[in-house]
């Protein structure tokens, strides 16, 4: 690997195994200082791997990664110290009130005293728990949780921030301020990784995506670049009143049917132009006996490509 | 280093938050010794530490034999009058410090004794046959004594037995040592009359009764045989120790647990990905442990002293032993551990191991009662660090010092040693980077 210093994460055929599982498999990121650049893929894609290896908390089974130069192997302490982890999970102890836990967390990064007791409150007011801060975390609603476990990870003011799906399971409300506060720390400067399998949230937020499937990166670049793939190819949409194994197979000999996959009783297809396949497509269904109840046609967007790339749903 | 502590005083303040903990560190200990003080009553030693039930005890003396055939040939006794026995036996059995057990009455007729128990007017008859001195000075030294005892009864005539078979040992003892006594009088002063004799029979019978009378109704701790300022514990003292003990060598583990907990919850994780070693967390959950049964020690020694008026000993070797007893509890927590993958395993193993070599190591204090506890009892006790504790606090209590407890120590420091350096390797092992 050639070591680029001015990279905030960079990594290099970075691999895992779980013995016979092969969690990640090569992967290769360069994130420039102050982007938001996301790692978009379905469950078990292999993102909470990558980045558990990229904030030094896993061993990688091979490969390397650095922060800001240092290797995360080989000098752990300064390479910790220049990052801010948001794990998947939210890890707080319950037991202890929001401003305990946040006090403990700034001391394990090496705060301390005023300014450590300074920064609590800023924190507190940022997540927007200043009112909640005496009480314990254990009764605190989903949402707060998942606030409180992102200021956490920005005590110590990092220069990179790393987030792994940190809006899963919460009300619309509270995403939305995650998603918005996350663009104000980019203003601010801060670099961040942010893992997702909304592709919504990666386009509104980054600059430059990596999508990710089965432990390798199969597609990367600016939200653009990554529509280009798929070309002018159409996407479409489509619900049946039967199941869509009676279609199925004649649809995917329709001429310019690129490709089908169906999931939770909806079909999506990749065409050449929706103007000429449709028709096709009816007629087909007809011949089968079954209804065709609902049709979108819609732009291509990351979930074209990544059906396009994968012949699956990004999202199940 | 700072670190350390930040973790430490994290964890206690989770445990001193947990009611659970605190009951199991401070009330259960506390509310188990108060239970047995009140059963027993409150008692440092200076009084009496039982309240046993009194035995009525029907005593018949028919014992003709004399201790002038103790005598060596060319001394012997002009008059058949001397001191039997038998004699010594009731003398004992009606002193003072035998009221509390119990009432004694002399009958002559062995019958009327036996039908008195029958009918339930006394518990015990003791029945001295007419050869009791002759069989005892005999060369087997066999004495023969008839017990009838109220089989409906058990604690009273187990009592008596026990007074009569201790009296007969330390008999058996005096007895050598008298004839060597009477022997060498007898060389020096070339004579020697029945009065002299009496005096001297009087003398040793007289103390190797009362002596083991009074042994026999205390509780003492196997040091205080030897020391000859040795006191005897209460037995809300002994319970105390027996239950600190226990709960110290729960807390360990216990508190320990927050390293799986923590994994369990991902807080662990969390911690590896700040810029914090390994071993500094590590070390953290360590000192909370070590800190928690600090505070623990200290809350139940001083309510000892203060609720129970228990006498712990003398200070500085109870500050070394519990110090030594603090680390090893610790290093067991830790040890313990880190064999267990997730914290309901973790449950299962405190109710099973903590219990079972907790109980295995207050057996001594189980056992307490009885006049000769079986020696495997103290061998398994002595086989965990709590029997090595209860063992040190104990002989402390009695009245020992710094120096007789210093194997104790030592060993309880080996033990911490062991297990502190398994279980941190083991640690080590796991959190190295998976
Ligand atoms: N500690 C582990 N032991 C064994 N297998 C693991 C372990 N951690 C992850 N895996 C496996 O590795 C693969 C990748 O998991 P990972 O958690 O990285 O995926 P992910 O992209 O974060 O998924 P999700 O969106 O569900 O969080 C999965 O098949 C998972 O089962
Ligand atoms: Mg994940």
């Amino acid at each position: 690997m050639i070591l680029n210093k001015e990279l905030a994460i960079q990594t290099h055929d970075l691999h895992k195994d779980f013995g016979e599982v092969y969690a990640v498999r090569g992967v290769d990121l360069a994130i420039k200082p102050g982007e938001v650049f996301s790692l978009l893929g379905p469950n078990g894609a292999g993102k909470s791997t990558t980045i558990s290896m990229i904030s030094g908390l896993l061993k990688p089974t091979q490969g390397q990664a650095t922060i800001l130069g240092h290797s995360v192997t080989r000098n752990p302490q300064a390479a910790k110290a220049l990052i801010g982890v948001v794990p998947q999970e939210i890890a707080l102890y319950g037991d202890l009130s929001a401003r305990e836990n946040l006090l403990f967390w700034g001391k394990m990064y090496g705060l301390r005293g005023n300014a450590l007791k300074q920064r609590v409150d800023e924190i507190l007011t940022m997540i927007g728990l200043s009112d909640r801060q005496k009480g314990r975390v254990e009764k605190f609603s989903g949402g707060m949780k998942r606030r409180l476990n992102i200021g956490i990870a920005l005590l110590h003011k990092p220069q990179i921030v790393i987030m792994d799906e940190p809006t899963v399971g919460i009300d619309p409300q509270s995403r939305r301020q995650i998603l918005d506060s996350v663009m104000e720390l980019n203003r601010q400067g801060m670099t961040v990784l942010y893992t997702t399998h909304y592709m919504e949230e990666a386009q509104e937020l980054s600059e430059h995506i990596a999508i990710m499937d089965h432990g390798q990166i199969i597609a990367s670049g600016t939200h653009a670049e990554l529509v280009r793939i798929v070309g002018e190819l159409d996407r479409i949409e489509l619900t049946l009143n039967a199941e869509a194994e009676r279609v199925l197979e004649a649809w995917q000999q329709v001429p310019g049917v690129k490709n089908i996959a169906a999931e939770n009783g909806q079909l999506h297809l990749l065409v050449d132009d929706s103007n000429t396949v449709l028709p096709l497509l009816f007629e087909s269904a007809a011949q089968a006996s079954v209804r065709i109840t609902s049709v979108e046609i819609q732009e291509p967007n990351l979930e074209t490509v990544f059906l396009h790339l994968t012949g699956r749903a990004l999202r199940d | 280093m700072k670190k350390v502590f930040d973790i430490a005083f994290k964890d206690m303040l989770q445990s001193f938050r947990s009611l659970i903990a605190v009951l199991f560190m401070f009330g259960v200990p506390l509310l188990m010794t108060a239970m047995f003080a009140l059963m027993f009553g409150n008692s440092d030693g200076e009084e009496e530490p039982f309240t046993l039930p009194v035995t009525k005890v029907i005593l018949v003396n028919q014992d003709s034999g004399s201790f002038g055939e103790l005598l060596p040939t060319g001394a012997a006794p002009q008059s058949e009058s001397a001191a039997s026995l038998g004699d010594v036996l009731t003398l004992t059995l009606s002193n003072e410090n035998l009221a509390d057990v119990l009432t004694l009455t002399e009958m002559d007729d062995p019958t009327a004794a036996r039908a008195a128990v029958d009918a339930q007017a006394a518990g015990v008859a003791i029945i001295l046959l007419p050869d009791l001195t002759e069989r005892y000075l005999a060369a087997d030294g066999r004495a023969n004594i008839e017990i009838y005892q109220d089989p409906a009864l058990t604690i009273g005539p187990a009592i008596i037995h026990g007074i009569i078979s201790q009296m007969l040992d330390g008999f058996s003892a005096s007895k050598i040592s008298m004839s060597v006594t009477i022997e060498q009088y007898a060389q020096t002063h070339g004579t020697i009359d029945e009065a002299q004799i009496q005096s001297i029979i009087g003398q040793y019978f007289a103390s190797a009764g009362t002596d083991n009378t009074s042994a026999q109704l205390e509780i003492r701790a196997p040091q205080s045989e030897t020391g000859a300022e040795a006191r005897s514990i209460g037995i809300t003292a002994m319970i105390m120790a027996g239950m600190m003990i226990f709960y110290v060598f729960f807390t360990g583990p216990s508190t320990a647990q927050s390293i799986l907990r923590e994994e369990e919850r991902g807080t662990l994780q969390r911690l590896f990905v700040t810029p914090t070693p390994t071993t500094a967390i590590l070390s953290g959950k360590f000192v909370a442990t070590l800190l928690t049964i600090v505070v623990q020690f200290a809350v139940l020694l001083l309510s000892g002293y203060f609720i129970f008026n228990i006498q712990w000993g003398d200070p500085l070797a109870i500050i070394l032993l519990c110090a030594s007893i603090t680390l090893s509890a610790a290093a067991f927590g830790i040890f313990l551990i880190s064999w267990m993958q997730s914290e309901r395993q973790a449950g299962f193993m405190l109710g099973g191991v903590v219990t079972l070599t907790g109980m295995a190591g207050m057996m001594p204090i189980f056992v307490l009662g009885m006049p000769k506890p079986p020696a495997f009892i103290k061998i398994v006790s002595l086989a965990t660090p709590q029997g090595w504790a209860v063992d040190g606090l104990q002989s402390l209590m009695t009245g020992s010092t710094l120096a007789n407890v210093m194997p104790n120590i030592l060993i309880l420091l080996l033990w911490a040693a062991i297990f502190f350096i398994i279980g941190s390797l083991r640690f080590r092992n796991r959190y190295a980077q998976e």
